[in-house]
């Protein structure tokens, strides 16, 4: 296997609850000992319900938020370890898209700014050559050259979230976290950003840690995926045998819930019941125990926390499964 | 824009004119005699009365008023004050330096010291010291100017004897004083009133700062821009501030009018020979010239506010069609 272009092992991050009336609340364990890798190229699937603590570990990643506990590695160097201005040079290598497009752009400059900004910070071409490197960039993501003077708010829902893939694109990373690209969209322009991803990814070899909520989507995009339940990751291995054929009853649920083209095969669907614990209070033993539908549950689920362990081709974190 | 820029003007020309003839209509319906009011209880002979009477206008019809008070206005003449029978334009004219000079740095201060600190605290909105501010402009916004500018000159003026605390220069002053003295000594008249002025106005820019600047700094572009490694100054100038700058333009615009109707409570307190302080005295002692004089320049200050606040709106938000 290769080195790994990103590492992160045991990322743990908490949250302090704010506010002077707070002060001795218990924190939010929004991450609880994460663990992954992202090889050059690759793309891994990040799944998992809202306030599983997805968008956490994309953020902690590219040392938006400083971790509780754990190491990140990018491309070998611990991100902890970097001076301010060693680690805004490394940013040019590692990018964000967001979920929200217009929220992603600033609605004060036009979207040439907003695109040159980043190559003009790292010095990426001399400033002469950068209004055609924008037009190049906004023909690749799919837009017209001639919108390099008008602002967010005169282009569609789809159209920004290229803008904003564009802007990624501009410093030349080699790996971009995309934060539920294209859940805000319509389902017909999911497709388009969709396929723009892969052909990037294709065209400049980037890897990619794609966070979503939606199976069906992940299927399409990602070579291997993880599942977290409650800042934890509960299973994790191969895309396409991880959702053909899923062993944690959190993954079964999730994979249940996707519908099937032909209702024919559509398989019948778990439904859970309740609501996840509390991230400031979880449980002692598994975090999905009180929420479990499998038939061999018992006491242990309830006292010990199950770790991730090798079961065929991926890793799962329960007790009763291989 | 330059088409926006003329129909807009001239919108605020037709308002000004519309608001002095509503001003004059309204002080002229006003029930009361001003001729006792500046007379008191002397005696005077009727004849003397009558002339007086028909000298200064009092009787008559509104549309006669009216018309006299426009055709003096083309001319630059806003008639003649009942108390102290000089041409209200040269008293306005006289009272106009003292009050821009106090005004101009008041907001000079307020606005720019106001956005720095309002910025400054949306950044780190839970640092110790953002929340002492948080406590300090809650405090200030609470207290009347009139008790800020006597708690400050009885502490600087009185106790310590450090600051004058009344006028706007020395009358004991040699007459061949130098330059420098004079500059100074008109520098220390102008620190109390000054500070009161900030101090009674400086948390409103801040708090209308720091929440506009709470939104825009969770927005998912400055995060953007953090990702792209764009440095903290450039992040706080450029995706913070711009885009958070609107509501303080309105807010500015709001109290452009405060440069020529001056703060009628500050000036009292520090007897400073503004407008604010004109406007008093003549209210008090119903001389109605002066106070319609005052009240026109202060509708077309407003006007000239809105235009000017207008103007900056559409320079901070840039690609903003018009409906």
């Amino acid at each position: 296997m290769t080195t790994p272009l990103v590492e992160v092992r045991d990322l743990v991050k908490h949250y302090r609850p704010a506010g002077w009336f707070n002060r001795n609340a218990p924190s939010i364990r929004a991450v609880e000992g994460v663990s992954l890798e992202v090889a050059p190229g690759e793309t891994l699937g990040l799944v998992g319900e809202s306030g599983s603590g997805k968008s956490t570990v994309g953020r902690a990643v590219l040392r938006l938020e400083v971790p509780t506990g754990g190491t990140i590695r990018f491309e070998g160097r611990d991100l902890a370890d970097l001076s301010p201005a060693e680690l805004r040079a490394t940013r040019r290598r590692m990018q964000v898209i967001f979920q929200d497009p217009f929220g992603s752009l600033n609605p004060r400059r036009t979207i040439g700014a907003s695109i040159a900004e980043g190559i003009e910070i790292h010095g990426l071409a001399p400033a002469a050559e950068i209004p055609a490197r924008v037009d190049a960039l906004l023909e690749e993501v799919g837009l017209d050259r001639n919108y390099r003077h008008r602002y967010p708010h005169e282009f569609s829902g789809g159209q920004q979230q290229r803008i904003g893939i564009a802007r990624a694109l501009a410093v030349e990373p080699a790996f971009i976290v995309c934060d539920e690209p294209v859940s805000a969209l319509d389902v017909s322009i999911q497709a388009q950003v969709l396929n723009l991803l892969l052909d990037l990814r294709e065209r400049h070899g980037l890897a990619y840690l794609f966070i979503a909520h939606d199976l069906a989507i992940v299927r399409r995009i990602a070579d291997r995926v993880a599942v977290m339940y409650l800042g934890t990751i509960v299973e994790t291995g191969p895309a396409r045998t991880v959702i053909s054929d899923p062993r944690h009853p959190y993954t079964r649920a999730l994979v249940s819930a996707v519908p099937h083209p032909d209702p024919d095969r559509q398989g019948d669907r778990i439904v859970l019941e309740g609501e996840p614990p509390s991230p400031s209070a979880p449980p002692p033993g598994c975090p999905f125990a009180p929420r479990c539908f499998h038939s061999q549950r018992d006491r242990r689920c309830d006292q010990e926390r199950p770790l991730l362990r090798m079961v065929e081709d991926r890793q799962v974190a329960c007790h009763h499964e291989g | 824009m330059s088409h926006w820029a003329v129909r807009r003007t001239a919108e605020a020309v037709a308002l000004t004119i519309l608001g002095a003839v509503l001003l004059v209509a309204l002080v002229h319906l006003l029930p009361g005699d001003p001729l006792n009011a500046i007379i008191g209880e002397r005696a005077l002979d009727p004849a003397t009365k009558a002339l007086l009477r028909e000298q200064w206008g009092v009787d008559h019809p509104l549309p006669v008023v009216l018309g006299d008070f426009m055709v003096g206005i083309t001319r630059g003449d806003l008639g003649i004050s009942y108390g102290e029978q000089r041409p209200v334009a040269t008293l306005l004219a006289e009272r106009l330096g003292p009050t821009l000079l106090l005004g101009s740095l008041t907001l000079l201060i307020t606005f720019t010291v106001g956005m720095a600190l309002g910025l400054w605290s949306a950044l780190r909105p839970r640092s110790r010291r953002a929340q002492l501010l948080g406590t300090l402009t809650l405090i200030t916004y609470t207290l009347p100017s009139f008790v800020i500018g006597l708690v400050l000159v009885w502490v600087f003026a009185v106790s310590w004897q450090w600051l004058p605390s009344a006028g706007l220069d020395d009358p004991l002053l040699p007459i061949d004083a130098t330059g420098g003295a004079v500059l100074l000594d008109r520098i220390r008249h102008l620190i109390l009133p000054l500070a009161t002025m900030v101090l009674a106005t400086i948390a409103v820019p801040i708090r209308q700062q720091r929440s506009a600047a709470l939104a825009t700094v969770a927005a998912p572009w400055v995060m953007a821009a953090r990702a792209r490694g764009v440095s903290p100054w450039r992040i706080a100038w450029q995706h913070v501030w711009r885009p958070a700058v609107t509501p303080v333009i309105t807010l500015l615009g709001l109290w452009l009018p405060l440069l020529v109707s001056g703060a009628v409570f500050v000036e009292y307190v520090f007897a400073w020979p503004g407008v604010g302080a004109l406007i008093a005295e003549a209210t008090g002692t119903r001389d109605i010239p002066v106070v319609i004089g005052a009240g026109v320049l202060l509708v077309a200050a407003v006007q000239l506010g809105s235009l000017i606040a207008d103007l900056l709106y559409r320079v901070a938000t840039p690609g903003t069609v018009e409906s």
